[in-house]
């Protein structure tokens, strides 16, 4: 049985990540990691925020990657991140793989929307540093 | 204390299972000793899920129990926090380092000294990057050791393990003088393209000290006896099926079905004492009954590596005293490679070192720095997501397509000669604790000085630049810290007063003890010495019989 913040955790985090619903038998390793791990983050209001508005996610873990690397969650986007990618049903995305002009256009984008949520993710993270 | 009363024909006892142990072992027992061989000798459990024996990529896209291996069962294998010695672990390997902690613990001040120790069977061998490297002339001579000897004992070795080498430009400076070497392993695309490169600009680099070579591996190309040859699965970093890649449980375990050879693991060797002539007696920890027991022979080979034989040396000294410690710089530095991005690459590789630029600034081969090159790919891409200062999805998208043109450089410095480094600034000493099966811990005292800072900087700049005019480009460089090397030595430095005897291996003020790892080197070079520890071994055992 799951917990039901690190189920609700896993579901907003699995979409983010991958934009797909969560499987069960991924929730269920999320949280298990979670406890070997410690990876609580109770009462931190980045992760509040987070469960709050999760449109907010992409740009807490930009800001966060810059200015506090180590912050929960940042921690718990990576350890659900290895998780993903040893399902083989995320396994492509994480392999390498040949591409022309069209992933050429993806890197770019990927590259620009990094810097654009970085940009953003710090002016939050510093309004609610302040708020907290 | 329960003792164990030694049979009147026990003639040796080897502390230590790792590379330099069992090969002293095997000398000994070759000369028809008789050999006790004592260790902590941690296994892997049985239980812990190991990888199928299929490629990377089908594990990958087919295997919905990956997570189990590739990450713990209970995801201890997903390393959080920061870069660390011995985080790059994968998860079946991380047995090597178990109850280290626990029963050798050590404190340094902190982010100072980070060391990697086993207490497994087959110690740091189980998880070595089985680079095979020799040593030139001048190496050996600043490390004290003797050039005939250590080259005897690099063929004597390379017969039993099996090394898999191409000749090439590298072949001067780091594989030179061993015969019967298999054909080496075939090359990924990243570094072929890598060799044609370095053909391009090989003489502008010559001439800055420079060269290019292939790795040689203790990874079999062809079958030989029950081992098969690499199967190009890419799952080197994980698990060893086959045999193809040789490591020191393998040589245990035939050490095991010899007659004259004795295994008592579960000990953890605590000090010595012995007169000249008469029997040393070994103390151990019993780990099963926590109680203190004693082994006896004529002669004591102490091959616990370089940190675990100055505890047991320091000890039988009372505790007291500083020993001196030398340890590589490392760092390793992610290079992109702009012509194979978007490539698709061959799924048919192994997953170890592929290619070595080494770099000699003085052209005599004394102070030669190494990096170690290889592809990304099956270390998993969770590891650089990690390290990647952006959001992960978009770390992810930008990793993923970037991935068949990353290369990594493992980039070793050499340090030493031991008689130049601070001793102000660096040593070891045991210091109480009563939480440890040995009532002490080791504190360990390791920083440069502005001047050693200040050369690895000149050469790191040398490599990187090198590494650009092949068309690899350094985006990102690392430093897990000192210690992360996993290459110790100069504890009991041959010819110091409180070392080693030069030309014997014996240990100085105990007659009957000989130092068989890397205690007594006085110089610690950048290239993987895993090899010359094992000649070493070979050689320091035949010293001990001669004597």
């Amino acid at each position: 049985m799951v917990p039901p913040q690190l189920e609700r955790e896993a579901q907003l985090f699995t979409r983010y990540l991958v934009s797909r619903p969560v499987d069960p038998a991924i929730a269920a390793r999320y949280a298990v990691a979670c406890e070997r791990h410690r990876l609580t983050g109770a009462g931190d209001p980045v992760l509040a925020a987070c469960l709050r508005f999760p449109a907010l996610i992409g740009f807490l873990d930009a800001g966060c990657a810059l200015h506090r690397p180590q912050h929960p969650l940042r921690r718990k986007l990576f350890v659900l991140t290895a998780i993903l990618e040893t399902t083989p049903d995320h396994a492509d995305r994480f392999l390498p793989r040949g591409f022309g002009a069209g992933g050429w256009l993806a890197l770019a984008g990927a590259a620009a929307a990094a810097a654009l949520k970085a940009a953003v993710g710090l002016w939050l993270l510093r309004r609610l540093e302040r708020r907290a | 204390m329960s003792g164990t009363a030694a049979p009147p024909d026990l003639d040796f006892l080897v502390v230590g299972s790792g590379p330099s142990g069992v090969h002293a072992a095997r000398t000994l027992l070759d000369a028809g000793a008789k050999v006790r061989m004592i260790d902590v000798g941690v296994t892997r459990d049985e239980r812990a899920p190991m990888p199928p024996d299929r490629s990377f990529l089908d594990l990958r896209r087919h295997d919905p129990d990956q997570y189990r291996y590739f990450l713990g069962e209970d995801f201890a294998g997903i390393p959080l926090g920061k870069l660390r010695a011995g985080s790059g672990l994968s998860t079946p390997r991380q047995f090597v380092t178990a109850r280290v902690d626990e029963l050798t613990p050590h404190d340094a001040s902190p982010g100072a000294f980070s060391p990697v120790e086993s207490l497994a069977a087959g110690g740091l061998g189980g998880a070595w990057g089985l680079g095979c490297f020799t040593l030139t002339p001048a190496e050996l001579e600043q490390m004290g050791l003797p050039t005939d000897g250590i080259e005897r004992g690099y063929q004597t070795v390379a017969d039993r393990i099996g090394i898999s080498a191409t000749p090439d430009d590298g072949t001067p400076h780091f594989k030179r003088g061993i015969a019967g070497l298999q054909p080496g392993l075939d090359l990924d695309e990243p570094a072929e393209a890598l060799l044609q490169a370095y053909a391009r600009h090989r003489a502008a680099l010559n001439r800055r000290g420079v060269h290019l070579g292939r790795t040689a591996l203790a990874l079999l190309s062809r079958d030989r006896d029950a081992r098969r040859a690499s199967a190009y699965h890419d799952m080197d970093f994980w698990s060893d099926h086959g045999g193809s890649a040789w490591r020191p449980a393998r040589l245990l375990e035939e050490l095991r079905r010899h007659p004259r050879f004795e295994y008592r693991d579960g000990q953890l060797a605590l000090r010595f004492r012995g007169l000249a002539g008469a029997p040393v007696t070994l103390t151990c920890h019993n780990l099963r009954d926590g109680r203190e027991e004693e082994h006896s022979a004529r002669r004591l080979v102490l091959a616990a590596g370089a940190l675990g034989t100055a505890r047991i040396v320091l000890r039988s000294h009372g505790g007291e005293g500083r020993l001196p410690l030398l340890c590589n710089p490392y760092y390793y530095s992610l290079c992109l490679r702009p012509g194979l991005i978007g490539r698709e690459l061959r799924d048919r590789r192994h997953s170890l070192g592929q290619l070595v630029l080494t770099h000699d600034p003085r052209r005599d081969g004394s102070r030669v720095t190494v990096a170690s090159l290889l592809s990304y790919r099956s270390r998993l891409l969770f590891r650089l997501i990690q390290e990647t200062p952006i959001a992960v999805p978009q770390a992810r998208a930008i990793l993923a397509r970037l991935q068949s043109a990353l290369t990594v450089a493992g980039i070793f410095h050499p340090d030493g000669p031991v008689n130049r480094v601070s001793g102000s600034l660096r040593g070891l000493s045991l210091v109480p604790d009563r939480h440890g099966p040995a009532g002490d811990r080791l504190h360990i005292d390791f920083s440069l000085t502005d001047g050693e800072r200040a050369a690895v900087a000149a050469s790191q700049r040398v490599v990187l630049g090198s590494l650009r005019r092949l068309g690899c480009w350094p985006v990102r460089t690392m430093d897990p810290g000192m210690g992360a090397s996993i290459h110790y030595g100069g504890t009991l430095p041959y010819g110091a007063d409180r070392g080693t005897e030069p030309g014997t291996g014996r240990l100085r003020g105990a007659a009957e003890v000989w130092l068989a790892d890397g205690s007594p080197f006085r110089f610690v070079p950048a290239k993987g010495i895993t090899l010359t520890l094992m000649a070493h071994a070979d050689w320091v055992a035949r010293q001990a019989l001669g004597s």
